[in-house]
């Protein structure tokens, strides 16, 4: 344990053991439930550019796209509670979650759900401000760890909730900026993957290589970590965020496990045991 | 700065264990209870599963679930208003 309990580094580090120890079957899991929801986003922003300054003749139809947006965030909330809580299953046991994780209390389900609702929604409100992504970055991903805090469904403490967490400005914003970091790396990544693909599928020839070396070309030939095609560019930013995941969220699980210890006096008691070599 | 050892408030024979994270007291491993990962003493832990028992969270799951409703009926139209306003200023 720690001696520094809200230290980012020691939460990371945490964290990297989490996930090891979740990976097996729940992140599965969380992208079954997260993939439909990332690309029905990626349609949505797909159409807005597309339709360029049509977009507003066509409301209906975009409005049928963002209701399908929405549903799909249900059933994303579901597979991150699901995963949250074997991440915390996890940090608790010491080993892997089982199928307990599935039982997600239906108080934080409907905390969980409500408070994604409010930060979309918030999202939606304040998306052309630019500035609504960082802001929002953090209390999207609470939502689901501070439901955990919660033991009946409410309007109020949920929110609350999650500004509490967010008061640890150390340890948040330590994780906000590591996390900002690997979102980009995590972009290249995943174009190259992508580039790589067509590089080893381009040995079985075929008509549709064309269309593909077109939606992987890069930006620039002198430049070619970067997409030139803006829907190649909304998919990697899609499969960032779901490489990502994962870890964001396991990371503020930890958070909330390490404030629940300090809370408790456990991380008192676990420090006690290390130093006195008891087992 | 010397530490000084605490003991227990219902049994002062006996080191403490814990703080009640209610009312402060410390209490030796018996009279502590943990709840959530909380330790609470025995006359806290009474009081919080009465108030947790009497109140029925029927009001809330409504309260919340309206909300939600509410939430996921006009989020869709918020969302296009702001997509097209951000489409519109890159024009």
């Amino acid at each position: 344990m720690a001696r520094d309990l809200f230290s980012p580094v020691g939460i990371l580090d945490e964290t990297h053991g989490a996930v090891t120890r979740t990976a097996g079957p729940w992140l599965g899991v969380l992208w079954l439930c997260t993939i439909p929801y990332r690309l029905a986003q990626v349609y949505f922003i797909h159409e807005i550019l597309s339709l360029g300054v049509a977009a507003p003749q066509y409301s209906g139809h975009l409005e049928s796209l963002a209701l399908v947006v929405f549903a799909l965030l249900l059933l994303a909330v579901f597979g991150r509670a699901v995963y949250v809580r074997a991440c915390l299953l996890a940090l608790q046991s010491g080993s892997g979650a089982g199928r307990e994780a599935f039982r997600v209390p239906a108080a934080h389900l409907v905390n969980s759900i409500y408070g994604a609702l409010v930060c979309e929604v918030l999202f939606a409100m304040t998306v052309w401000m630019f500035v609504s992504v960082p802001v929002l970055a953090a209390p999207t991903g609470l939502v689901y760890v501070a439901a955990l805090r919660t033991e009946r469904p409410g309007l109020v403490r949920p929110l609350l909730e999650i500004g509490r967490l967010m008061a640890g400005v150390r340890a948040m914003s330590g994780l906000l900026s590591t996390f900002a970091v690997a979102m980009p790396i995590a972009f290249v990544n995943f174009y190259v993957a992508l580039r790589l693909g067509l590089w080893a599928a381009s040995s079985l020839g075929g008509d549709s290589m064309a269309r593909w070396t077109h939606l992987l070309r890069p930006i620039h030939p002198m430049f070619e970590i970067l997409p030139g095609e803006p829907l190649t560019a909304l998919i990697c930013t899609a499969g960032a965020l779901l490489i990502i995941e994962p870890f964001w969220l396991a990371a503020l699980t930890v958070y909330v496990h390490r404030t629940r210890l300090r809370q408790s006096g456990e991380d008192l008691r676990l420090r006690f045991r290390v130093l006195t070599g008891a087992r | 700065m010397v530490l000084q050892r605490s003991n227990c408030y219902n049994h002062p024979d006996r080191y403490g264990h814990a703080t009640c994270m209610t009312c402060k007291k410390t209490v030796c491993q018996e009279c502590a209870t943990e709840w959530d990962g909380i330790n609470y003493c025995s006359p806290c832990l009474a009081n919080r599963r009465k108030t947790s028992g009497t109140r029925s969270p029927v009001m809330g799951y409504i309260l919340v679930l309206l909300a939600a409703a509410g939430l996921f009926a006009i989020g869709p139209k918020l969302l296009v208003w702001s997509a097209t306003l951000l489409q519109r200023s890159f024009e």
